[in-house]
């Protein structure tokens, strides 16, 4: 038989050399989706990447620039401010999406290594806009709880260490509790630990023992380091850096190892999920009904969507049990909730139909009713966060509330949650992406683009927190109550728009084709 | 089969076509999918829509099943012009799309129920449960979508499109991935509804099944129809030959 490539020059395809390493696949992957990126969204990701290392120094310069009479409560602060990185790093890695460089799902068909995907996860752990508030947090705290220190970098160079170092370890830690998920046993024994530490909380912070345990902290002994190696004194800083080093390379390893074996191993907790038989119920006595049942149970039979829900309900909960704050700082609890409950799936909400997107446009149905049920539940994923978080914060408050404290908490509730539906309202519509959200690591949007929600979130969500625990601490009810409705308006209003712009068939037409990926 | 220029066809201009399609044009930003489609199914028929990758299919059904509003030209189903009563034409079109069409995370019976609602079905159960068994979905009516085979995904979308007995039914790949078993199924369907006067629109690959399930056959190449003409031209060895001249 004639080959029909006879006569053709054939490409130059070389198959015997050694394939690229981690980091050239990483590299690959990264340009790929650089180059995927058009015009402003390009400008905006590479401001946004640009900004991190800025970032970092602004938050030494912003440490140096603070008052030196509060230096050494920032260094009181230290050991605890570094355990808190640590404890959010782990939570984050464990229980949210975000860590994958290349869904599993286009992984199969490409030669993706393991170490490639856990060193995918590491480069993105900074766009996780709670790890990178905090990595700045402990910056500026060292920067200013050592201001007058001879050699402040030395201090720097271990903090800096600190956070490389946890982060490894907490990506690891991340694929051990995937690997768990993968197995009955090992699911029950995650469930045992959560519980275990729900109730170690409660009981250390009924005993008021709090305080004593974090001054038993493991990370007083690098900050102990840090210290003396600002003063000059490099015998212990020297060996903590060699112990974080070893923990950060020990870590790599394991995390290597741990990934290979998670991509072997079945989404188990998904097959069960759709292997199981969900009875059907009465019919639904309005279309929005209808559409509201359908959209919760695409939120509940998610894998990834059920435990982001938990872990956001659960760990302002522990939190609060942990610590007691006063009634002005339990207004700021609400908007980090809200926004974290955004990015769950709120920031690209129509994803939540996948393929379906295209069905139920052919549905006779109203598209406004369709927007509005899914925004509802957006809502419903706010509050039903946020509200036990300030629930329980209250129940362990310093003191009993003042009315005005109460009203700054339900409006710190109800503006940010309002404030979150709107923006995710205007994204669902304007910037769709095809996500199927089924799998432990799957997310609504890609990673550049959830950093940049995240962070629009965050800040918008905080900064009216802020002005809800300003009112809060000044009394003022009647001014709480019109900042509640002025905020509140403003996000209904966002919504409106999105709703109205939902209306129109050509957007209808472009969203649910990305949505749906075809 | 001519070739150009590309006949419309009717084929009785007494009866009023169920499907009307006069200069369909769609533009992606700077993409041209389909350049001036025109297109006519009578009720009871049922007329093959086939061609290359790309060649427009699927925007054409789409723009027909209210998906995707048409950048130009007139598109009409059950005597509703899509353009302007998208709801109406939506009541009246049952659609198949060519890729998934299924919520993830909801079960058919979900899918059915949410369906007789927004169509205003009463009495639906019994049909439903009829139609699951005859496409051998009954014994996976109450698990999530993202649970299915290839092949189930592909039934559960023809049920769901021909749920309602609509007057207009598009099939896009209906036969894709589809077991035997399953094919017969959807052949005895489209039958049946064609008996009782919905137009049927099939886009596919599989040329032989549709030369079976479909009276007429409309070919399309870069956005446009450059045949048209009885589907059975298009059958065996003869018509494979003809058709793979009509893609060049």
């Amino acid at each position: 038989m004639t080959s029909l490539l006879a006569g053709r020059r054939q490409p130059a395809i070389s198959r015997g050399e050694r394939p690229p390493g981690a980091v050239a696949q990483v590299a690959a992957v990264i340009a790929m989706r650089v180059s995927t990126l058009r015009g402003s969204a390009r400008r905006r990701t590479l401001a946004g990447l640009a900004a991190i290392p800025l970032g970092a120094g602004g938050a030494i310069l912003a440490g140096r620039a603070l008052p030196g009479t509060g230096a050494q409560d920032a260094l009181i602060l230290m050991p605890t401010a570094w355990l808190a990185f640590a404890v959010l790093a782990t939570v984050a890695a464990a229980t949210a999406g975000g860590r994958e460089l290349l869904p599993r799902a286009q992984a199969v068909s490409l030669p993706f290594s393991p170490a490639a995907d856990h060193l995918g996860a590491l480069l993105l752990a900074p766009l996780n806009i709670a790890w990178l508030i905090q990595a700045l947090g402990l910056l500026t705290l060292t920067s200013w709880g050592l201001r007058d220190a001879p050699v402040p970098a030395a201090a720097q160079l271990v903090t800096v260490a600190w956070i490389v170092a946890v982060t490894i370890v907490a990506q690891t830690l991340g694929w051990v509790v995937e690997l768990s998920r993968s197995t009955t046993w090992g699911t029950w024994t995650l469930r045992a630990g959560v519980l275990a530490a729900i109730v170690a909380a409660g009981t250390l912070s009924a005993v008021g023992r709090v305080g004593e345990l974090l001054d038993r902290s493991p990370t007083v002994h690098f900050v102990t380091a840090a210290v003396s190696g600002s003063q000059g004194s490099y015998r212990g800083w020297g060996f903590a850096l060699l112990e974080l080093g070893a923990a950060a390379m020990a870590a790599m390893f394991c995390g290597v190892r741990l990934a290979a074996v998670v991509r072997r191993r079945p989404a188990r907790s998904q097959a069960r999920v759709e292997a199981r038989d969900y009875p059907p119920r009465a019919d639904a006595r309005s279309d929005l009904a209808a559409a509201l049942r359908i959209d919760r149970a695409g939120v509940w039979r998610s894998a990834p969507l059920r435990r982001g829900l938990i872990a956001l309900a659960a760990v302002p909960v522990l939190t609060a049990l942990a610590l007691r704050l006063d009634w002005y700082l339990i207004a700021i609890l609400p908007g980090l909730v809200a926004a974290g409950a955004g990015l769950l799936f709120g920031v690209n909400a129509l994803s939540l139909d996948g393929s379906g997107a295209v069905w139920r446009e052919t549905l006779p149905g109203s598209p406004r009713t369709w927007l509005t049920a899914r925004l509802l539940v957006v809502a419903e994923v706010c509050v039903a966060g946020a509200g036990p978080a300030a629930l329980v914060a209250g129940a362990r408050a310093t003191s009993a509330p003042m009315t005005a404290e109460v009203i700054a908490v339900l409006g710190a509730t109800v503006a940010c949650s309002a404030q979150v539906v709107g923006r995710c309202a205007v994204w669902s519509v304007t910037r769709p992406y095809a996500a199927s959200l089924r799998e432990a690591r799957d997310q609504p949007a890609p990673p550049a683009a959830m950093a940049g929600y995240s962070a629009r979130l965050a800040v918008a969500t905080t900064a009216t927190g802020l002005v809800f625990s300003v009112l809060a601490r000044l009394q003022l009810t009647e001014a709480a109550v019109a900042a509640a409705v002025a905020i509140g308006i403003i996000g209904v209003r966002r919504a409106v728009i999105a709703v109205r712009r939902w209306e129109d068939a050509e957007v209808r037409g472009h969203v649910v084709t990305t949505v749906s990926g075809t | 089969m001519q070739v150009t220029p590309p006949p419309r066809p009717l084929p009785d201009l007494t009866i009023e076509p169920a499907v009307e399609v006069r200069d369909l044009r769609v533009r992606f930003d700077t993409v041209d999918a389909v350049t001036g489609v025109d297109l006519s199914v009578a009720p009871g028929s049922a007329v093959a829509l086939v061609g290359r990758n790309g060649a427009g299919k699927s925007t054409t059904l789409r723009v027909l099943a209210g998906v995707l509003p048409p950048s130009a030209g007139l598109v009409r189903v059950a005597g509703v012009d899509v353009r302007h009563d998208p709801l109406a034409a939506k009541r009246v079109c049952g659609y198949c799309p060519d890729v998934g069409g299924l919520v993830p995370r909801a079960t058919p019976w979900e899918h059915l129920q949410l369906a007789a609602r927004l169509r205003g079905m009463a009495g639906w159960e019994p049909h439903a449960r009829d139609l699951l068994e005859q496409f051998d979905l009954a014994h996976a009516a109450n698990r999530v979508t993202a649970g299915f085979s290839h092949g189930m995904g592909r039934r559960l979308s023809v049920v769901l499109a021909a749920f309602h007995a609509p007057a207009v039914l598009l099939l896009d790949e209906p036969f894709d991935g589809v077991d035997p078993l399953g094919v017969e199924a959807t052949f005895d369907l489209i039958s049946r509804l064609r008996d009782s006067g919905t137009a049927v629109l099939v886009s596919t690959h599989l040329i032989e099944l549709a030369t079976r399930v479909c009276s007429e056959a409309v070919v399309l190449r870069a956005g446009r129809v450059v045949a048209a003409g009885p589907a059975a031209e298009l059958a065996g060895a003869d018509g494979a030959g003809r058709y793979r001249q009509l893609l060049a």
